[in-house]
């Protein structure tokens, strides 16, 4: 009797459960748990938000009255050196970290820039990869040699200087740390890309949706998605962890976002240095990046075998 | 593809949920690892894990943080590099632990009657390693070398700039002499000094001795494998009898905290305890039989740097740098974060010993024959007082709350801060939180070595979160405070006062400590009522030393940093 | 064969040159002091010393006379001496190399000898052994390399004294007992940067052998006569196409990871060259850094296009095509 893979569609059901589930709490995080309220009325009548003022730093003014408040109302940002790593309890249920804020409202606020580092910089990557592999694949001659000088030049180039340079030119920030995790990842899925294309070029499949009159970038498309999705799918659900431990290493060596965000990778790079006192500000990361990667693994479980075979198999 | 799903559908749920349920399993397995490994005990066994090196009963080792670049003892000035040259050269006079100067290679010496000339008479039958004899020659040498800009000589020039001649009348006695009193000079003379024959005629960068360095000292070099350890013996001709230990080695550890767990694995001998164990390691019984302890507090101590040279709206007004100075929470900081092994600054001259020749009260962690003068020590932030100051000053708040304005402007700044160092970005998070309450938003700034360093260098920022190590004498903050410093020196306030100016500067020509005393009193008066820098506080160190060893003594500058320091440890009597 | 690596070789060139202009690029726009950057710059430096000696420090000559300059050794094989200590970089790094390769590829080796068999018992049947430790592995996989290092120094080397904390060994003569101390140092280590290719080695093998065992082509091997160990010998040619291209993404997880683990485990590799090199701008290093790694990526690149066609013969034509299918 033939093996058949585990029921593939539970899995990849709950991974993309999962997924979601993350996704919604990185999104509503700021009205889920916040010191501001989510409505309020300005002392002018006006209406305001701000719960979803995230960015400035100064509390709004004492005059606004308060219409709807978050369901947990809590800080992020507020540093009590009174309550300094305090184990979890019914106060802060995941602790407080080194300057006494709590750890469960850094960890869902967290989870927004985490989750868009590791998407942002992993998507990146895969997008700049298949367009760059896939043009050198496509064009051949004089395009190919040069695009895989680029591609090379790339993979050969450490991102940690990268991401120092981008720092020092662009004043730290989310959008230079992605940049420069999605440069060091961009090689290997465009060297994919572009082998999976010569080869799929070489097959009459290119030929006849040619002369069926499909136009060049279409077919290129339409066909070559499939057949890098399934071991890229793999590659993308490590590389979103994986570029969040990267974002961790640089917070460790200052290169990561501005403090005081509260990024997974930054609450990592603070724990280190009490972890012999307090294990919460590293443990809940490590569980929200499992809880990541498991989502995303079974996600993609569903994705890559059948694509695989179908191409192995031809 | 004709055969799909089916035939495992109802085998594929309850896998699933065993796949599930072993994750959590393995979830709580490593949590309960964690929590094993982190809390508290002391190591299970008694004795360290057997080395297979010999000769444990005289060998000591150091941890490093960061391998030297070169044991050139004149270009060579990076804190590790300074370690070892302790121990393989000596230099002209040294200080006791408690930062009173002491005799090494000069025997004694005198000043002359105008202050300007200082002699020293050096000890006889010196040598080398090599068996050369040490003599005045060599002293002039590294003078020579020192001024010489091709050396390189990054940090050790400052104390010669005010140096006329140096001169050798005979083999025995080095005769300096300054343009005008300089009351500092004794002390630029704890400089390690050079073999010149060792360098003559060989080009000073790249000469032989800068790795394998050579030396009048207790220890002489043995080797250097790159990247891990310095291994240095004793030296059984050295002119105070031979060191108590039969060799010494740094180890190079870069991580801190592995040097702590090497010490408790026994690979190293000495290693800073961190601060969040410290209080706990010290009760603990296991430890205190198999380490002693010494505290100290380093001549350091944080500051923040109010740029005040009017390129900013916020700080050339001394009600706001003294708002800001009272609404920051030091005290809490070091109370909570660092575990209370530190001590909050509120002047830069009160750590520092007086000048040379008065009865010193150092070693302690209240240091200071110089109290801090007129702000009061506070215990706690004052935000109140500093609201008024702030309101007074113009920078108000709208009644509804928000942040304050002077005629528009909002109070906005950007405080520059080293990346690499945790207690600057921490604090500076704590800093922020601070001033937020108070209506004034601080945006932080990570920068690297380097980019930092320029940006103070060429003033462009408007808040900077630095430190600053002065030396034993309170002349080492005229870099910090005088005016000529501003623009390439350390003055990164952009302090400018007249008086100061000329304090300092009377200062340095008197040879009275008395009188040195009473100046620096007042420039301390006049910088505690300007506040152009917000001085924060200065951390403390435990240490812990392998109690196989006796005679480890604490000073500002660690165990290793003062006269005798290494030449002193030895096995402990009926060493285990 | 030898043409084609000559050619190879010259194609490679520009991007070779490219990626060291990239490199001194950035190290001369950041901003920089040489005297920060000569012996970590230490003390406090007035103003009057700073002019002096700034003088002494600087550059001779502009940025593309010194890039200029700096090709123009490379050519003699000169790459330049450090500016932290005047050393030559050749003798920094021959010193530094040697540990960081021992340990990168002592790990790629165990990430294969641990991530392939179980990547095979994962496809070949259902077990509930298998699936624990992968997940296993998918954990130990989010542990930050920080954090298993300190746990594992902890556990092992502090609490049982099972294995040494830090450092490369008491050094000594070359010798059965030298290495087995070398063996000893370097077990925790790898350990710590093996953890995230484990898993990642462990999922994509098993998405890889189940396409490859995809029930056809069993049913047609098996009915061919071949099972046991000629069957894995029928389809190892293959399956050996997704682990050369596996190799692309560990790699990266290697180097990033070893700085950070060379750091903890006082390992006196590259990394910390590297770090400190950055840190203090000091580019003939970098930039010898920088062409080394990727000269090593290119010659690993050349490798595998080299033995690719050996196992799959369909690539042969695009080799002997000349095009460059490894990318």
């Amino acid at each position: 009797m033939d093996r058949r893979r585990d029921g593939a569609p539970a899995g990849a059901r709950a991974g993309i459960a999962i997924l979601t589930a993350c996704a919604a709490l990185a999104l509503l995080a700021p009205l889920l748990v916040n010191d501001r309220p989510i409505v309020a009325r300005d002392p002018t009548g006006r209406i305001i938000f701000p719960a979803l003022r995230a960015g400035r730093g100064v509390a709004s003014g004492s005059g606004d009255v308060a219409l709807l408040w978050p369901p947990i109302r809590r800080s992020w940002r507020d540093v009590d050196l009174a309550a300094t790593l305090q184990p979890p309890s019914a106060r802060h249920p995941c602790g407080t970290d080194l300057l006494g804020r709590d750890l469960m409202a850094r960890m869902l606020h967290g989870a927004r820039i985490s989750l868009a580092i590791g998407f942002g910089a992993t998507l990146l990557a895969l997008g700049l990869g298949i367009v760059l592999g896939g043009a050198a694949g496509l064009r051949g001659a004089g395009t190919d040699l040069l695009l895989s000088r680029v591609i090379e030049a790339l993979s050969c180039f450490p991102p940690f200087i990268l991401a120092m340079a981008l720092q020092a030119v662009g004043g730290g920030g989310i959008g230079a740390m992605v940049l420069a995790i999605a440069i060091g990842r961009t090689a290997a899925a465009a060297r994919f890309a572009r082998s999976e294309t010569i080869r799929w070029r070489g097959t009459g499949i290119w030929v006849a949706a040619h002369a069926a009159g499909a136009s060049r970038p279409g077919a290129a498309l339409r066909h070559l998605l499939p057949l890098v999705s399934g071991p890229l799918a793999v590659q993308a659900a490590f590389g979103v962890t994986h570029a969040i431990l990267l974002e961790s290493s640089l917070s460790f060596l200052g290169l990561g976002v501005p403090a005081p965000l509260p990024s997974w990778g930054a609450i990592l790079a603070e724990g280190r240095g009490s972890l012999d006192v307090a294990w919460w500000p590293v443990v809940f990361p490590c569980l929200g990046l499992a809880l990541t990667l498991a989502g995303l693994s079974w996600a993609g479980d569903r994705i890559s075998p059948p694509i695989v075979a179908r191409r192995l198999l031809r | 593809m004709a055969c799909s799903g089916g035939g495992r559908a109802r085998a594929g749920i309850p896998r699933r949920l065993l796949a599930a349920a072993t994750r959590a399993a393995v979830a709580l397995a490593v949590a309960a690892l964690v929590a094993a490994t982190t809390t508290g005990c002391s190591p299970a066994r008694d004795e360290p894990p057997g080395r297979s090196t010999g000769g444990r009963g005289g060998r000591f080792v150091f941890p490093l943080a960061i391998e030297p670049a070169t044991l050139n003892f004149v270009s060579g000035t990076d804190q590790a590099s300074v370690l070892v040259e302790r121990l393989v050269a000596d230099s002209l006079v040294d200080h006791d632990a408690d930062l009173r100067v002491v005799p090494r290679l000069a025997a004694s010496w005198e000043i002359a009657a105008d202050g300007r000339t200082l002699t020293f008479h050096l000890r006889d039958g010196v040598r080398f390693h090599d068996g050369v004899a040490c003599t005045s020659a060599d002293v002039l040498y590294t003078w020579e070398r020192i001024m010489d800009p091709a050396s390189h000589a990054v940090g050790r020039v400052d104390a010669f700039l005010p140096v006329e001649t140096v001169e050798a009348p005979d083999p025995l006695t080095v005769r300096v002499t300054y343009r005008e009193p300089y009351a500092p000079a004794l002390r630029g003379w704890e400089i390690p000094i050079l073999p010149a024959h060792l360098y003559r005629g060989a080009d000073f960068a790249t000469a032989a001795a800068n790795r394998a360095p050579v030396g009048t000292g207790p220890f002489r070099f043995v080797s250097w494998e790159a990247g891990r350890r310095i291994v240095l013996a004793a030296n059984p001709d050295y002119w105070a009898g031979p060191p108590g230990l039969d060799r010494f080695e740094f180890a190079i550890i870069p991580s801190a905290d592995t040097a702590y767990q090497a010490l408790l694995a026994g690979e190293v001998d000495y290693a800073r305890i961190p601060q969040a164990v410290a209080a706990t390691r010290a009760e603990d019984p296991e430890f205190r039989r198999r380490f002693s302890t010494v505290r100290y507090v380093p001549l350091f101590f944080y500051y923040i740097a109010w740029r005040g040279d009017g390129s900013n709206p916020f700080f050339a007004d001394a009600r706001v740098r003294r708002a800001l100075g009272m609404a920051i929470d030091r005290q809490g900081y070091v109370r909570s974060v660092l575990h209370g092994l530190g001590e909050v600054v509120t002047s830069p001259f009160q750590a520092l010993l007086p000048p040379a020749g008065d009865a010193p009260t150092a070693g302690a962690p209240t240091a200071g024959a110089m109290p801090a003068a007129g702000a009061a020590a506070a215990d706690a932030p004052d935000p109140e007082t500093a609201a008024t100051l702030l309101d007074a000053a113009g920078w108000r708040r709208a009644s509804t709350g928000g942040l304050r304005r002077r005629n528009g402007t909002p109070f906005r700044f950007t405080l520059l801060v080293f990346a690499g160092g945790e207690d600057h970005v921490q604090f500076s998070q704590v800093a922020q939180d601070n001033l937020r309450r108070l209506g004034i938003e601080m945006t932080i700034e990570r920068l690297d070595w380097q980019t930092l360093w320029s940006r103070l260098k060429s003033g462009d920022f408007q808040a900077a979160l630095s430190g600053f190590m002065p030396g034993p004498d309170a002349d080492s903050l005229y870099g910090l405070l005088h005016s000529s410093q501003i623009d390439g020196g350390q003055n990164y306030a952009a302090f400018r006062d007249p008086d100061t100016d000329a304090w300092f500067l009377a200062a340095r020509r008197t040879l009275d400590d008395r009188e040195r005393r009473a100046l620096y009193r007042r420039i301390e008066n006049r910088i505690v009522a300007e506040q152009p820098y917000a001085f924060l506080f200065a951390p403390a160190v435990i240490a812990g030393v392998n109690a196989r060893f006796a005679g480890a003594k604490a000073s500002p500058q660690g165990i290793l940093g003062h006269m005798p320091g290494a030449f002193a440890l030895r096995p402990a009597a009926g060493g285990s | 064969m030898t043409g084609y690596i000559l050619r190879r070789a010259l194609v490679s060139l520009p991007t070779l040159l490219g990626i060291t202009l990239i490199a001194f690029a950035i190290l001369n726009l950041l901003p920089s002091d040489p005297l920060l950057t000569w012996s970590d710059g230490a003390g406090p430096v007035s103003a009057e010393a700073t002019s002096r000696l700034r003088d002494a420090l600087r550059p001779d000559s502009g940025p593309v006379m010194r890039y200029a300059t700096w090709l123009f050794n490379l050519l003699r094989f000169d790459f330049g001496h450090s500016l932290r200590d005047g050393r030559p970089v050749t003798a920094v790094l021959t010193e530094a190399l040697p540990w960081t390769l021992i340990l990168n590829l002592s790990a790629l080796i165990a990430i294969y000898a641990l991530g392939l068999p179980l990547g095979w018992i994962g496809a070949r049947r259902r077990s509930g052994t298998a699936a624990a430790g992968r997940a296993l592995l998918l954990f130990l996989s989010v542990v930050p390399p920080f954090a298993a290092a300190l746990l594992m120094q902890r556990l092992f080397a502090v609490r049982l004294g099972l294995l040494p904390l830090q450092g490369t060994g008491a050094g000594g003569a070359p010798g059965p007992a030298a290495a087995a101390d070398l063996l000893r140092h370097m077990v925790l280590p790898c350990t710590c940067l093996a953890l995230a290719g484990w898993a990642y080695a462990a999922r994509y093998a098993r998405a890889a052998f189940r396409a490859i065992l995809a029930p056809e082509a069993m049913a047609a091997a098996r009915a061919r006569g071949l099972h046991g160990f000629s069957l894995a010998r029928h389809f190892a040619p293959n399956s050996a196409l997704p682990f050369v291209w596996m190799v692309a993404g560990i790699v990266p997880a290697l180097v990033s990871g070893s700085v950070v683990i060379e750091a903890i485990f006082s390992w006196p590799g590259l990394g910390q060259v590297l770090l400190r090199g950055v840190e203090g701008r000091d580019y003939p290093l970098v930039m010898a850094l920088v062409l080394l790694a990727a000269i090593t990526v290119l010659a690993g690149q050349l490798v595998a296009d080299l033995i690719l066609p050996a196992i799959d013969p369909r690539l042969r034509d695009l080799v002997a095509r000349d095009e460059n299918v490894h990318g």
